[in-house]
């Protein structure tokens, strides 16, 4: 099958990655490409201008390594302002018998997709949930059962629409076209998660520098997901304050030395960070930085638990929960987690990835993956049909073939 | 220890504009519209954003938008700068509002684009029309972070230049005591809630025809004798014992402090809203146990205004002269302030710089990082930018 490429603008690093989809289902990355970004705080675009030139470079790299010219990719989004929320459908089963028929299947997810969102909100997806007829149990495919009416359960993800606007604006810039749009968190879901783990209930926790995404599938379904504007940049910034050192000190350190649980002996007690240009030196309480990390990680993970239980799928979860973006690579992690959430923990890397690109399985890079994964999907729902979107970019994507 | 301030009941009753600007000054209006049935008062009453939307629901009946020619049409974004502009903008518009009033009430809640940055052109405006004004502002609650108290910080002192008299409304004072426990939507409904009264009765007193009266210049005297800004608190009672009750309330209130402000203050102006129904009985209890617990030698001034709006009820409102500025920045521990602050300067070192100025320049910054220009991020009514440790008083070894 054709390429496909996948741009995620994170908030601390720009990733491409250019796939292809094998006969046997795998998927193979032929290009990578990445680049610090510089312009974006908490998920959100504060500085275009960085970010296209950013972009601009991860790109470049990606097509020159893989040998394929990119005007066209599938881009991840994320950021604070996405919210996932249910939204329900109900309509009378049109037949006399009450069979419920393939048209009223359709007449249900219209009705249920024709969400009324605030005006500054935008959709990203749309996500069914379950049939139920008559208000009896769930359901995942209704047609052929017998009843007086039908609703639909649908997941919405929607985001704050001037922000979303920035961030295709920027990918305009650069300039590229954007075939379509995924939430991170969904992407990195649809990487790090086998169908067997989503049915018997699953979660995955992308924990990136500006924001943590999550999803939930509970019941064979997308039970819930968001975003919180909280990630990696906050440790680092707990760092800088609680030891007055500088950021990219700060982050050094959290990288090098950080545990997101605090040791019953510390050894060495102490860090020194000696004297440089503009900086005098500084001792590290080790045990400190351990406290400030394991403060901010754990309140984080509570939050995504507080949201887990509303949504009433901390129960339901048979395959445990899994760790994915820069943030999985905390020392510790999984434990805090697991006492956090009171169920298996992992760390989630994508599966089916086959590489000619040395770390592409690595956690961060699950999110890009799934986005790849996502678009051959799509591919193989509504690609067939003549003059479709997908098959028309294909086609001037592969011409072009360096 | 207190005076009675006579007026000329024969004088022309005063044409007031009671203008809400901003969300924070539009809910506040709403609520004199909506909470206290709106009677009584004469005058425009009006509302003033740079959200459509926001005007849209609001209750008032002259709502205008500005901002529209300078291409803000949906809010701010928090941005005061944008409300300044988007107020001179459309200042002629504006204008007509104070070609037929005497004193202008202004209404906003500070830390936003469209209050902060809009009511101090507006108060400007409304000076140079030859109107009195007064404005009634709420500064945010500390979970609304740093950013928005710094924001306020500036808008308060643009706008204590710009109005002839200023009342604060300490939003987090209002919950000091309350403990944690209290949901975000009646935290702000709350705030509105004092926001509103605070109009209210100030709309009542200088425009009703009352038993004891103040006007305006009282008003200047009060915050001539404080530190040019008012602490704003009520109490508002019903049924048998309402006069001690609503003293009460004023005096063992959050607003001040349990009542520790009242102590403190040198000078205070109570009105007494009720309906015929009240007795002399009444006001004299609540005057002399307000003044109870104010220093001896402070000066009280007090008023009633009689409404029928307020049957059964008594309404106190109690305006404060602070014997210091009102809003101060309290600093963080841990902060280079917080040290300087518990250190006495050594005997023989001489203070380089007044403590004061410094500490208006430092809270934005030293906390919030790099996410200080941000939206904060706020879940559950914390600022998520704020270490966790710090909010959390996690003690760190060193």
């Amino acid at each position: 099958m054709d390429p496909v490429v996948a741009l995620e603008i994170g908030t601390s690093k720009t990733v491409v990655l250019v796939g292809e989809m094998r006969e046997d289902g795998s998927l193979m990355i032929t290009g990578k490409g990445e680049h610090p970004t510089t312009g974006i705080r908490k998920g959100e675009i504060i500085d275009p201008e960085s970010v296209v030139n950013g972009a601009r470079k991860a790109l470049a790299e990606a097509e020159s390594g893989s040998s394929v010219v990119i005007n066209e990719l599938v881009l991840a989004v994320t950021g604070g302002h996405i919210r996932g929320t249910v939204h329900n459908g109900t309509v009378p089963v049109g037949e006399s018998d009450g069979v419920i028929t393939g048209g009223d299947i359709e007449e249900v997810q219209e009705l249920a997709r024709a969400v009324n969102l605030p005006e500054d909100r935008e959709m990203i997806h749309t996500i069914n949930q379950n049939y139920s007829v008559d208000d009896h149990e769930p359901v995942i495919n209704p047609e052929g059962m017998v009843g007086a009416k039908l609703s639909l359960d649908i997941l919405v993800f929607h985001g704050v629409r001037s922000l979303l606007l920035t961030t295709h604006a920027a990918v305009g810039r650069i300039p590229m076209e954007i075939q379509d749009t995924v939430f991170g968190g969904l992407a990195a879901a649809l990487a790090v998660l086998t169908p067997e783990q989503k049915r018997s209930g699953a979660v995955v926790i992308d924990l990136g520098a500006g924001t943590t995404d999550y999803i939930a599938y509970a019941g064979e379904v997308v039970a819930c997901g968001g975003s919180l504007g909280v990630g990696g940049d906050h440790v680092t910034n707990d760092i800088m304050i609680a030891f007055n050192i500088a950021q990219a000190r700060a982050e050094k350190i959290k990288k090098e030395h950080g545990r997101a649980l605090i040791p019953e002996v510390v050894d060495p007690p102490r860090l020194a960070l000696p004297a440089e240009l503009g900086f005098s030196g500084n001792v590290v309480n080790l045990r400190s930085l351990h406290t400030v990390i394991n403060a901010r990680m754990e309140e984080t993970l509570q939050k995504i638990r507080r949201r887990l239980e509303d949504a009433n799928v901390l129960t339901r979860l048979g395959s445990g929960i899994y760790l994915t973006g820069g943030g999985a690579h905390m020392r510790d992690i999984t434990a805090l987690a697991e006492s956090v959430f009171g169920v298996p923990c992992f760390t989630g890397k994508a599966r089916h990835v086959l590489s000619l690109k040395k770390g592409v399985d690595a956690p961060e890079y699950a999110t890009c993956c799934g986005l790849l994964e996502y678009a051959f999907r799509t591919r193989e729902q509504d690609g067939e049909r003549p003059g479709s979107l997908l098959s028309s970019i294909f086609k001037t994507l592969l011409g072009r073939g360096r | 220890m207190f005076k009675l301030v006579r007026k000329d009941k024969g004088s022309v009753m005063r044409r007031v504009c009671v203008l809400g600007v901003g969300d924070g000054g539009s809910h506040a209006v709403d609520g004199v519209l909506g909470g206290n049935g709106g009677e009584g008062g004469e005058g425009t009453i009006a509302v003033i954003n740079t959200d459509p939307a926001a005007l849209a629901a609001s209750r008032a009946v002259t709502k205008v938008q500005i901002g529209k020619q300078d291409g803000t049409i949906a809010g701010t974004g928090g941005d005061p700068l944008a409300g300044k502009a988007a107020a001179e903008c459309d200042i002629e518009m504006i204008r007509g509002l104070f070609t037929d009033c005497d004193a202008l009430i202004l209404a906003a809640g500070l830390g936003g684009g469209t209050g902060t940055g809009a009511a101090p052109v507006l108060l400007g405006a409304a000076r140079a029309a030859g109107v009195m004004t007064v404005a009634v502002v709420t500064t945010p609650f500390l979970f609304e972070g740093q950013a928005r108290r710094a924001t306020a910080q500036a808008g308060l002192q643009a706008i204590t230049a710009a109005a002839d008299f200023v009342c604060v409304i300490d939003n987090d004072s209002l919950f000091a005591g309350a403990g944690a426990e209290g949901d975000l939507a009646a935290a702000f409904a709350r705030a509105d809630e004092a926001l509103a009264g605070g109009i209210y009765s100030m709309w009542l007193m200088l425009t009703q025809p009352m038993l004891i009266s103040v006007d305006l210049s009282a008003f200047m005297t009060l915050a001539a004798k404080g530190s040019g800004a008012c602490r704003f608190g009520f109490g508002s009672a019903s049924g048998a014992g309402r006069a001690h009750a609503a003293a009460k309330a004023v005096k063992e209130g959050p607003v001040f402090k349990q009542g520790e402000a009242l102590r403190a203050s040198g000078a205070a102006l109570l009105c007494i809203c009720g309906s015929h129904d009240i007795t002399l009985q009444e006001v004299g209890d609540l005057v002399g146990e307000i003044g109870a617990s104010m220093p001896e030698d402070a000066d009280l001034q007090i008023a009633t205004v009689i409404n029928e709006a307020w049957r059964n009820r008594i309404f106190a409102a109690v305006w404060l002269a602070d014997r210091r500025r009102t809003v101060t920045p309290v600093p963080r521990p841990g902060t280079r302030q917080a040290a300087a602050a518990a250190t006495p300067p050594k005997p023989g070192t001489k203070p380089t710089k007044p403590a004061q100025k410094e500490l208006e320049f430092e809270p934005a910054g030293t906390t919030r990082g790099p996410f200080k220009n941000m939206t904060a991020t706020i879940l559950d009514g914390e600022d998520l930018d704020t270490p966790t440790y710090k909010r959390k008083g996690i003690e760190l070894e060193k």
